[in-house]
């Protein structure tokens, strides 16, 4: 469960001052669906940043199942992205290099499975979203829609 | 996965890993290559020096230069008789002290007394030239009297003319060094490594017997047991000697007093070979004899070193100079390279390590990976740049250039031995030395080494 007290995200640019986030108070239950709306410049990706544990608030808590993310050591939070927290970024973000059953491999790499369960996992994964006959083939080797496809760990 | 990052990564970007590994390759060949044969170098500088010195020997002392005195530069004066018979061979030695100027036997043992000095041995070095040849004597005739002789009372009336008659003579010179037989191991066949019959014995200080360089005996035809005659005095050869390296500079060694009775330099020496007692105290037991024993001049193995020319100084001077730059230029352009190359790739990559560090990967792993792929670039580099370089010095040392060396004595300000002379000669001593390239393990950690750094 998120809960995110008074969050207030602050980006300074020379003597110019922006506040992204101001005062952010929100709870997301387990189960819970939510949908985020705004304008261009509205802050809508910071809050993203925050609740996936990329950025620290400039103020306030962005607790997660009672760890603050905000306040919590770099090593412990990376290790609450690799275990908790999925992302689907904006653009493809696949390393260019790895195989699809790779890039899928990845998002495991930290959490220690051993590598024939990683590989194991990630090609049933793919399989499971239809790309089962793309396992071995890097992203430039796929369509647009096909890299899209490919999802943040297993 | 870390593997397969890496080798992916590696796989993706070849032309860039080639550069990099290329540009490191070439610093460490070129620094492994410049080291060697600046190695290379000192070694045959060493070889020159102690082809003059001998090993042990770590400076002479000879005679101060001093002003020539009214008729002290007469050259060599040879007398013959013009005999009545009408073709008589004759024959004649000149022997000279090298450089006209000798010290006293005594001084060996005040130079051996001065502290630091291990040992102290005297030479004396001889140019002796030899000519030897015959006149023949002209025939008086006089004009128009049928060819008759006859003297000046003789009929006939023309004038007597004395026709045909001449003088044909050669002249042949070369070095003896008169050695201590007591302390060979110091002076001037401390170099050389006798290859036929054997060298003096302790008790042969005034034997007539000899030891022929080998280059010399060969021109000459001499084997142990020939017999060769220097101003009349026969001597037996005891054995032939070949130089540890290079060329022998003196063609004959005979015992000190031997040379002494030849040269007419009894208790005299031109040389004194000290060996010190600490290899590090070279400069102050230098001083010390200069100060207190006047009149001499004190030249070490590094004064002799500086007056090194000839290719092989040429080529040193290269080595150090340009190689050394040349190789520190290449590093630095490689490290340039190699540095920008990194930086962009990394710039390039910064949304893939985001990506990573947002599925959870510690900065350190991410770090390590790239750390991992400039590791693996660089032990390429550097294999291919060993292999480079120790091919550069084989074929070095294979092909064995051939340099010259010449020691000089523009200044007089050296010493020298028997072969090199003293200070007031004036000719130079020139020998050829073959180039190698030896490399250390200590020149493949520096290349390498220096490489890290950068």
């Amino acid at each position: 469960m998120y809960r995110l007290t008074v969050v207030t995200k602050r980006y300074t640019r020379g003597k110019e001052t922006v506040d992204a986030l101001r005062g952010i108070d929100l709870t997301i239950a387990d189960g819970d669906q939510l949908v985020i709306q705004g304008p261009t410049g509205g802050g809508k990706s910071t809050l993203l940043q925050m609740i996936g544990g990329l950025d620290r608030p400039s103020s306030g808590s962005v607790e997660l199942d009672g760890v603050d993310l905000a306040t919590t050591g770099e090593a412990r939070l990376t290790r609450l992205r690799a275990e908790k927290i999925g992302i689907i970024f904006q653009s493809f973000n696949l390393i260019p290099t790895l195989t699809a059953q790779e890039n899928v491999e990845t998002a495991l790499v930290p959490l220690g499975v051993k590598p024939a369960e990683r590989r194991e996992r990630a090609a049933k994964t793919l399989r499971s979203v239809g790309l089962g006959e793309r396992l071995t083939h890097v992203p430039s080797e796929m369509s647009g829609g096909q890299q899209l496809g490919v999802p943040p760990g297993p | 996965m870390f593997g397969i990052y890496l080798k992916r990564e590696l796989s993706r970007r070849k032309k860039t890993a080639l550069v990099v590994a290329m540009g490191l390759a070439l610093g460490i060949a070129l620094v492994i290559t410049v080291n060697s044969v600046s190695a290379g170098m000192t070694q045959a500088q060493d070889k020159v020096l102690k082809s003059l010195y001998g090993l042990g020997t770590d400076m002479t002392v000879t005679k101060a230069r001093s002003a020539p005195t009214a008729g002290s530069s007469q050259g060599p004066r040879f007398q013959f008789d013009a005999k009545s018979s009408s073709k008589t061979s004759q024959s004649s030695d000149r022997v000279m002290t090298q450089g006209g100027q000798a010290l006293k036997s005594s001084l060996v043992q005040r130079v051996a007394a001065q502290q630091g000095v291990a040992s102290a041995v005297g030479a004396l070095s001889l140019n002796v030239t030899k000519v030897d040849g015959s006149f023949t004597q002209g025939k008086a005739q006089s004009s128009g009297s049928g060819g008759q002789q006859g003297g000046p009372g003789a009929g006939g009336g023309g004038q007597p003319q004395v026709q045909g008659g001449g003088a044909s003579f050669n002249v042949n010179s070369y070095s003896v060094a008169g050695v201590d037989v007591t302390k060979q191991d110091l002076g001037p066949l401390a170099t050389m490594k006798i290859t036929s019959g054997r060298t003096f014995t302790p008790a042969q200080t005034d034997a007539k017997v000899a030891v022929v360089a080998k280059s010399y005996a060969k021109e000459k035809k001499y084997k142990v047991g020939s017999t060769f005659k220097i101003s009349g005095t026969t001597y037996a050869v005891t054995g032939i000697a070949t130089p540890d390296s290079g060329e022998s500079t003196t063609d004959v060694y005979l015992p000190l007093k031997q040379a002494q009775s030849l040269g007419d330099a009894e208790d005299e020496v031109t040389t004194i070979y000290v060996e010190a007692a600490d290899s590090k105290q070279i400069a102050a037991v230098k001083k010390r004899i200069q100060a207190n024993v006047s009149g001499t001049t004190v030249t070490t193995s590094s004064d002799l070193a500086a007056t090194v020319s000839g290719s092989l100084s040429t080529a040193s001077d290269l080595a150090t100079g340009v190689g050394t730059w040349l190789s520190v230029a290449v590093l630095a352009a490689a490290f340039l390279v190699a540095a920008l190359l990194t930086s962009a790739a990394v710039s390039r990559r910064v949304r893939e390590f985001g990506t990573l560090k947002a599925l959870g990967w510690p900065s350190r792993r991410v770090t390590r990976q790239v750390v991992g792929e400039s590791v693996v670039n660089g032990l390429i580099g550097g294999g291919l740049g060993i292999a480079l370089g120790l091919a550069a010095a084989c074929t070095v040392t294979a092909v064995s250039p051939k340099l010259t060396a010449q020691l000089g004595s523009t200044g007089g300000a050296m010493g020298g031995g028997p072969g090199g002379g003293p200070g007031q000669q004036s000719a130079k001593n020139t020998l050829e030395i073959a180039l190698s390239a030896p490399v250390s393990p200590t020149t493949i950690a520096l290349a390498v080494g220096l490489r890290s750094v950068a």
